[in-house]
């Protein structure tokens, strides 16, 4: 009996596809056909779930919270790419008390969904204005997606593998030269913050060392230098050349600690005596050196 | 000046390069247009995010939906809402829209005839597969409690150049908003997009003007206490990670041209010129370039400067620093130069080396305090009979009190001699430098450099506690105590100086920093407040 039915859906599903290549399912006019040809669709692992399909439920659900793309024509679409369906007798509520809802299922909106896990379809859905919280994971719905299945993604738009974008507080911990002097400031500058060379002050910790956190989602991608306040007096390399930035990529991680040496300041003169002026002179008519600290 | 002209002509030619290295397939100018286009610069994603009746152009597409998510960093525009793509070989329907603007590939989600996920490329459906979309391509950034740095209904976008906003509003949370007819936010991630060759001020305010992916023009409002406010433009120019051209202008007060160049001209060699050019009565040129190499064991660097019609230049090497590990650290550097001093006396032109030591322990830490000294030592030996010694002793000690208050400490003395061996004063006739006797500003006289044989001691204390709130919010506290020799009433450092410095983040995107100085039994002034002010975002 489960082989028949399972059959059914399999030739239900052909015609509904030998029909969308036809036109005869009422694809928008101004809209381009879609030539999906036949013979791939054969090849193709028939959905889980059809447009028509109603199986029958089975009391248990699983719970899955996420962002709506849209809802209509009976199906609630996800940020996750997948359409699911709705129960006709879905119940809409609040995410927060349970009550009743004056929110309308729409783009951007959060929501909590009950799937029924013998029919697949959605019969509960809360709705929220801020995210939710996980429940099940998206492996546990992702069999009632309607949708056909290819095992090829698009590679350009594949999102980078291995990152789950949540939070990862990164402490910055510098280490700066002797000869840093004592009152100044030290700062991060970053491409995210368009390369102001003040964009993140440090907090000091000891005499030579100094120390920031900020959170950045896991996954991102970051270039940064040191600076004391200006572009003049950012830090250089270890032979006092202009450096490349540093990169720093934020992995998925419960906290992160990144340790710096800062070897140089690029407006150090090295190797002129500090004698008070910019050209050195055999008579000195100032006497008195001001530190430039002062 | 050959060398300066040379290099001169080398930064034009590459700065006329520059625009074409940073082609890319992308669309050149994007029209946004909603009911509401917010602009998130923040720190995981730069996200352009537009609700309401959202209509983007480029080139001859148009996409239009209910809302729109750009993430500008990755060049990716999610659409959703009912969307419709125009203008590509044929029209897209759909309720979801991702599209790639590097490469121009797509997914499109659509309801007719079922739910479905297409991956499109060229925005031709006659080739498109029907795949499901990978988890998250459809996501959107949680924007929930989020301020935007900027507000509009209309932006243009130059991918990875820059985003410009008319009319704009910057929405700070503390009242009203900050209304501009226009605003350029820079997205080039070019470390070198914001060098500066104007002097350094207190306050400096930037105004983008004309972006470009290799190339910015931005106005800047200074304030410093000498010319007080003044307003500069300046243009900078980048070709990768390869030079930078920044010519800066001065036009109202401090009238004042600058000019900073830089190349690497291969790994481990690198140049830099800078000039600047100061208008009126007391115009001078100032030129400075500089040519550094690193080796494996030693870095060599020349240095020739312009100053008027004096000069001088000079070759330096330099070890790296090192580390002898639980000992100390040392650094030694030696140079060979000649100055020109037009006019000078008593030589206008003289040769002189130079050596100078490093040396710095590692830090240790007794009874929860971090401890850390260093000591430098220069010479300079002119033509004979003049030198100048310079050696520098530093201690410095950090003790963390509690989870928000620090305690800093710094001990520095340092001794210059500044001398003619050998009596030298009187058997070359220099005699004492006119008029022997100097004033001080309040008209106090004091004896001239030879009474002290150019010998002169500072002994600085400074003691700073950094006491830290919430996030960025902190107050600072710092005394520096001044014990020289000679010092003089009106003249040198001041004796003792106490600065507290606030720093307020009064919104997400506005942050202030306020400090107040004031200097004690210095010049006849026992109250010298002095006040710094900056805001940034």
């Amino acid at each position: 009996m489960r082989t028949l039915r399972h059959r059914c859906y399999l030739l239900i599903a052909l015609l509904a596809i030998a029909l969308a290549n036809a036109g005869a399912l009422g694809s928008a006019p101004a809209a381009a056909a879609i030539p999906t040809p036949l013979e791939s669709a054969i090849m193709q692992t028939p959905p889980p779930l059809d447009a028509t399909a109603t199986p029958s439920p089975s009391g248990q659900v699983i719970k899955y919270s996420g962002q709506l793309l849209d809802y209509r024509d009976g199906f609630a679409f996800f940020t996750t790419g997948d359409a699911f369906r709705v129960d006709p007798n879905v119940k809409l509520d609040d995410a927060a008390t349970g009550g009743p809802t004056t929110l309308v299922p729409e783009t951007r909106l959060y929501a909590r969904a009950t799937f029924d896990a013998g029919s697949g379809g959605i019969v509960e859905l809360a709705l929220s204005r801020t995210k939710l919280p996980d429940e099940a994971s998206y492996r546990d719905v992702k069999r009632f997606a309607v949708a056909l299945s290819t095992p090829y993604a698009n590679p350009d738009l594949v999102p980078a593998e291995g990152f789950n974008g949540k939070g990862v507080p990164v402490t910055f911990l510098v280490e700066v030269p002797p000869k840093t002097p004592f009152a100044d400031q030290i700062f991060l500058a970053t491409d995210i913050s368009g390369w102001s060379s003040t964009a993140i002050r440090m907090d000091r910790v000891d005499a030579l060392h100094y120390r920031v956190t900020r959170v950045f989602a896991s996954g991102t991608r970051l270039l940064y230098r040191y600076t004391r306040g200006s572009w003049q007096s950012a830090d250089v390399d270890q032979s006092g050349l202009a450096m490349k930035p540093r990169l720093l990529l934020v992995k998925n991680a419960d906290y992160r600690v990144v340790r710096d040496i800062v070897y140089n300041w690029q407006d150090e003169n090295q190797f002129a005596p500090d004698n008070g002026s910019t050209l050195p002179t055999p008579f000195n008519p100032v006497p008195f050196n001001i530190p430039p600290h002062h | 000046m050959r060398v300066a002209r040379t290099l001169v002509a080398a930064t034009i030619a590459f700065v006329a390069t520059a625009g074409l290295a940073c082609a890319e397939l992308l669309p050149t100018k994007v029209d946004v247009r909603a009911d509401s286009v917010n602009f998130f610069p923040y720190a995981n994603q730069t996200l352009l995010a537009a609700e309401g009746h959202v209509v983007v152009r480029f080139g001859k597409r148009t996409i239009s939906g209910d809302a729109l998510r750009w993430d500008l960093q990755k060049n990716r525009l999610t659409m959703t809402g009912a969307v419709r793509v125009i203008g590509g070989p044929a029209e897209i329907d759909g309720v979801a829209y991702e599209r790639d603007l590097t490469s121009g590939n797509a997914y499109v989600m659509r309801i007719d005839p079922i739910p479905a996920t297409y991956a499109v490329t060229g925005d031709d459906m006659r080739t498109a597969a029907e795949q499901p979309a990978p988890p998250g391509t459809f996501d959107a950034a949680d924007l929930d409690g989020q301020r935007p740095y900027m507000r509009s209904h209309h932006a243009v976008v130059t991918p990875n150049a820059a985003v410009r906003m008319a009319p704009v509003e910057f929405p700070t949370g503390a009242g009203p908003s900050l209304r501009l007819p226009t605003y350029l936010y820079t997205l080039v991630q070019n470390q070198y997009i914001n060098q500066s060759a104007a002097p350094a001020t207190s306050f400096d305010q930037p105004f983008s003007l004309f972006g470009s992916p290799a190339a910015l023009t931005a106005a800047h409002l200074r304030y410093d206490g000498i010319n007080g406010v003044t307003e500069a433009i300046d243009q900078r120019l980048v070709d990768r990670d390869k030079a930078y051209l920044v010519a800066s202008v001065l036009p109202f007060r401090d009238k004042q041209f600058d000019l900073l160049s830089f190349q690497v001209i291969r790994p481990g060699l690198q140049q830099t010129l800078s000039e600047t050019h100061t208008f009126g009565a007391d115009g001078i040129n100032i030129s400075s370039y500089k040519l550094q190499e690193s080796g494996k064991l030693l870095t060599q660097t020349l240095n020739v400067n312009q100053f008027g019609a004096s000069n001088s230049a000079e070759f330096d090497l330099s070890t790296y620093e090192h580390d002898i590990r639980h000992l100390f650290g040392y650094q030694l550097r030696a140079s060979y130069g000649y100055d020109h001093n037009f006019d000078g006396f008593p030589y206008t032109n003289d040769y002189r080396i130079g050596g100078y030591g490093l040396l710095t322990s590692p830090s240790f830490t007794i009874a929860g305090m971090s401890l850390q000294a260093k000591y430098e030592y220069s010479l300079t030996a002119y033509d004979y009979p003049h030198e100048v010694t310079t050696g520098t002793t530093t201690f410095t000690a950090g003790k963390q009190i509690n989870r928000s208050v620090n305690l800093f400490a710094q001990v520095q003395f340092e001794q210059n001699d500044n001398r003619y061996r050998d009596f030298a004063v009187g058997r070359i006739a220099l005699g004492l430098p006119p008029p022997g006797i100097y004033r001080a500003s309040d008209g106090t006289p004091f004896p001239g450099y030879f009474a002290y044989v150019g010998l002169n001691t500072y002994r600085s204390y400074e003691l700073q506690s950094t006491i830290n709130g919430r996030g960025d919010n902190r107050v600072q506290l710092s005394v520096y105590y001044n014990n020289d020799f000679p010092q003089f009433h009106g003249t040198g450092i001041e004796p003792l100086f106490f600065n507290v410095d606030i720093v307020e983040r009064i919104t997400p995107s506005l942050r202030i920093e306020l400090g107040r100085g004031y200097s004690f039994g210095w010049n006849h002034e026992y109250l010298s407040p002095q006040y710094t002010f900056a805001i940034s975002p």
